[in-house]
């Protein structure tokens, strides 16, 4: 429980942050990391590419952000409340299903679209620092498995190698996957769920001693997280 | 070898004279009677310009009763009275059954007529279509008889035939009606009959005007001020506006024995020592009998001319409705939230002088998501056809709407609930032909239409403005105090601070915000 008590905290100081501002008289606001090319650095030592220290400030007294505001704090207080504190998951399109009510005599919505919703759970990864699955969002889409390999899931030992034509459902958070048994001699993953029942179907896998993954459409964060776990080990 | 006949012989067989009928037949577009529905109203128009003028040239305020009667689809009479100064018994045949005579023509004072063309083109054409003689009743004085008479254009001749002259009473001190039978078609709408007068009582608020309509159905357009327009005064001609055959013309009509005292007593802004000027530089003794100037010398004199500084006229001849009275019209024929009017200084082209006035109704009535409905006068005349050949519509269409509120795409007429007024009043106004519907494309003019129109859209961007942006800004309140709840709720649930304290502070936060978020346009993040 350490971990989450992390997130809510994080969280939380976003928020205190704005009944300071508030408090001191000033018009609230919300500092957010710019997510942008101009503000992107590659990272030598990682070899990886890192957000930039360049920030823009979110004020709720102006007329082109309040609505960001706001649908900032109320996603931020879903995360914390709903599903951080009673220590749930949900997918991007289950927090705007939360987020989306209208506003007490107005005929204006929270959010009208997904879209709205899944950019500010982006904006507050970037501002706490946290991946979306750390917020308890999952992705929404999942993928499949086959192949000569054993994971324990939520306590669950599962063989991957006698599961049918469906194969091993990919969760949406991989995190916590741990691999008990592998005995393959390399991932072959494709988009496509198509080539992969098919492949499936010939076990390709059995002949060529390797894993199938598929994430059914573009590569899921699961499946990344996934595929650098077994990349490490 | 048999002898050739030589081809101008041959030719000259082929020389007749024309008869006014057969060119007015040939060319009645160039007169304003393409079809029925134009003939109809450009009859009625010319009928009332006429009545207008003639009450304006007295000082009193004209009292107009149209009649449009329906005889049967395409047959109707059209009748037009007036109280104006009535006309002479000797002139009344020559007026209406004569084309091109009138007392406009020559006199350099701003007038709706300007041709002597209109009324007796309307009478020939009604004879030409119907065979029925033009009817005139009209009545100089009190104590003076009404005349009765119908008449027809011979048109051979080009003169008037006296079908029937009688005396007749009228109880009317005095006026003039005139009834035209014609073949016509009648519509309402745009280019309508209808329109032309509603039109007309715009920019003639002191006129009162009684209309019957072909289904009699009378309608009345009541005068909204006592005022008079200001009276035009005749002017001379200016030298700068002069052309070949008129000079020439000028030169065999002048009292003036010199050609120095011709120039200095025939045109306007003429001094001894400018006419000396011009004499020097066209090469022609100042003491030269006009008469005796040949065409060639003619020539040189106008060239003269060109090339002499000579002051402009003067303008305060004009008679512009004014931008109280173009208000007050505007108001009682249009529906609307908003008015403003301008009126420019004169200013002068060729040697004319004239003046351009607009005037613009917003809001209300009018649709909002169409092209703007373009009024354009001349002489207090509405002009309802050819608006795409008109200065008018150029300088409207090159003007830059959005930057006065309204929406415009490049080439076109500016989007909004605006009906738009352009007046133009001259000595002589220059259209694009004789039936007179479209100015001429002048830069001066078009220079001036301009002026005005970005005047007035400078008053209409300060309305709108104004108007949209106080509703903008009511809305903007409206939307913080309803948002305030619903971040003091997240806020608390975040946080675990009391929502209704975050609320409290929240709302007298906004008190504070108020000025910038009014000042501030929706700055991007
Ligand atoms: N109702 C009227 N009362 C008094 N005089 C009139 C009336 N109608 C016409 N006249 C006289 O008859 C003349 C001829 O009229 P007409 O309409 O033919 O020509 P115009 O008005 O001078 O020019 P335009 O051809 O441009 O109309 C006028 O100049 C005017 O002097
Ligand atoms: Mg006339």
């Amino acid at each position: 429980m350490v971990q989450k008590n992390k997130q809510i905290d994080k969280l939380r100081e976003l928020g205190e942050k704005v009944i300071k501002d508030i408090d001191r008289n000033k018009n609230p606001s919300i500092t957010i990391p710019i997510r942008a090319l101009s503000n992107v650095i590659f990272n030598e030592k990682t070899k990886t590419i890192e957000l930039g220290n360049k920030n823009a400030l979110r004020y709720f007294f102006n007329v082109a952000h309040s609505k960001k505001f706001l649908q900032t704090v109320e996603i931020a207080s879903i995360l914390k409340k709903e599903l951080l504190e009673t220590d749930k998951h949900e997918h991007l399109r289950g927090v705007f299903y939360i987020a989306k009510r209208t506003i007490h005599g107005t005929n204006v919505n929270i959010v009208d679209e997904q879209t709205e919703s899944d950019k500010v759970i982006e904006d507050l990864e970037v501002i706490t620092g946290l991946s979306r699955e750390q917020l308890h969002v999952s992705a929404n889409k999942m993928g499949s498995m086959v192949g000569n390999i054993v994971l324990i899931d939520s306590g669950d030992s599962i063989d991957c190698s006698k599961l049918g034509k469906g194969g091993y459902s990919v969760p949406s958070i991989t995190d916590e996957l741990v691999f008990k048994k592998i005995n393959a001699k390399y991932v072959l993953y494709m988009e496509k769920a198509a080539v992969f029942e098919r492949l499936n179907e010939d076990k390709f896998w059995i002949k060529n001693n390797c894993i199938l993954v598929t994430s059914q459409g573009q590569t899921t964060r699961g499946i990344r997280i996934w595929g650098i776990h077994i990349f490490c080990c | 070898m048999k002898e050739e006949v030589p081809i101008a012989e041959k030719l000259a067989k082929e020389q007749r004279e024309i008869s006014v009928s057969q060119f007015f037949t040939k060319n009645k577009h160039l007169l304003g009677f393409d079809n029925p529905r134009k003939a109809l109203s450009t009859t009625v128009k010319e009928l009332v310009d006429n009545s207008l003028d003639a009450t304006e040239e007295i000082n009193i305020l004209p009292e107009i009763i149209v009649e449009i009667k329906q005889l049967n689809d395409t047959r109707f009479i059209v009748t037009v009275e007036d109280n104006g100064p009535g006309i002479v018994k000797e002139q009344i045949p020559k007026i209406f059954a004569k084309l091109l005579y009138g007392s406009k023509f020559f006199k350099m004072a701003q007038a709706r007529g300007q041709q002597g063309l209109g009324v007796s083109s309307s009478v020939l054409y009604g004879q030409l279509t119907t065979g029925k003689s033009a009817v005139i009743t009209s009545k100089i004085s009190r104590n003076k008889p009404a005349h009765y008479y119908e008449l027809q254009i011979d048109t051979k001749k080009n003169e008037p035939n006296v079908i029937k002259d009688m005396i007749i009473e009228w109880d009317k001190d005095h006026g003039t009606k005139v009834k035209i039978e014609l073949e016509g078609f009648y519509q309402k709408g745009k280019q309508s009959v209808d329109e032309y007068l509603k039109q007309t009582a715009i920019v003639n608020p002191h006129l009162n005007l009684i209309y019957i309509n072909p289904e009699k159905y009378k309608m009345e357009f009541p005068r909204v001020t006592k005022e008079l327009p200001k009276k035009s005064k005749e002017i001379k001609p200016h030298p700068y506006g002069v052309e070949l055959g008129v000079l020439m013309q000028m030169l065999q009509d002048t009292k003036a024995t010199t050609l120095q005292s011709f120039l200095q007593n025939d045109f306007c802004r003429v001094s001894a020592k400018v006419a000396k000027e011009i004499c020097k530089k066209a090469g022609i003794y100042e003491k030269s009998r006009p008469k005796r100037i040949a065409r060639e010398e003619v020539e040189n004199l106008l060239k003269a001319i060109k090339e002499t500084r000579i002051i402009a006229p003067p303008t305060d001849c004009l008679s512009p409705i004014g931008e109280e009275l173009t208000l007050k019209g505007l108001k009682k024929e249009i529906n609307a939230d908003f008015y403003t009017t301008v009126t420019r200084p004169p200013s002068v082209y060729r040697g004319f002088p004239f003046q351009i006035e607009t005037g613009i109704a917003f809001g209300g009535d009018i649709p909002k998501d169409e092209q703007i409905k373009l009024l354009r006068f001349a002489n207090k005349v509405p002009l309802q056809y050819q608006q795409s050949a008109c200065a008018i519509t150029k300088s409207v269409i090159n003007t830059a709407w959005r930057n006065y509120g309204l929406s415009q795409s490049r080439g076109a007429l500016p989007i909004g609930p605006v009906i738009l007024l352009v007046h133009i009043a001259s000595v002589w106004v220059p259209f694009t032909s004789e039936s007179k519907e479209a100015i001429a494309h002048y830069p001066e003019i078009i220079k001036e239409i301009k002026l005005a129109l970005q005047d007035i859209g400078r008053k209409l961007v300060v309305y709108i403005r104004k108007h949209i942006k106080s509703k903008e800004q009511k809305e903007k309140i409206d939307l913080f105090e309803k948002y305030i709840p619903e971040l003091a709720y997240s806020l608390s649930k975040l946080t675990n601070h009391e929502k209704d304290e975050i609320e409290s502070k929240l709302k007298k936060l906004l008190k504070k915000e108020l000025p910038t978020l009014e000042a501030e346009n929706g700055a991007k993040e």
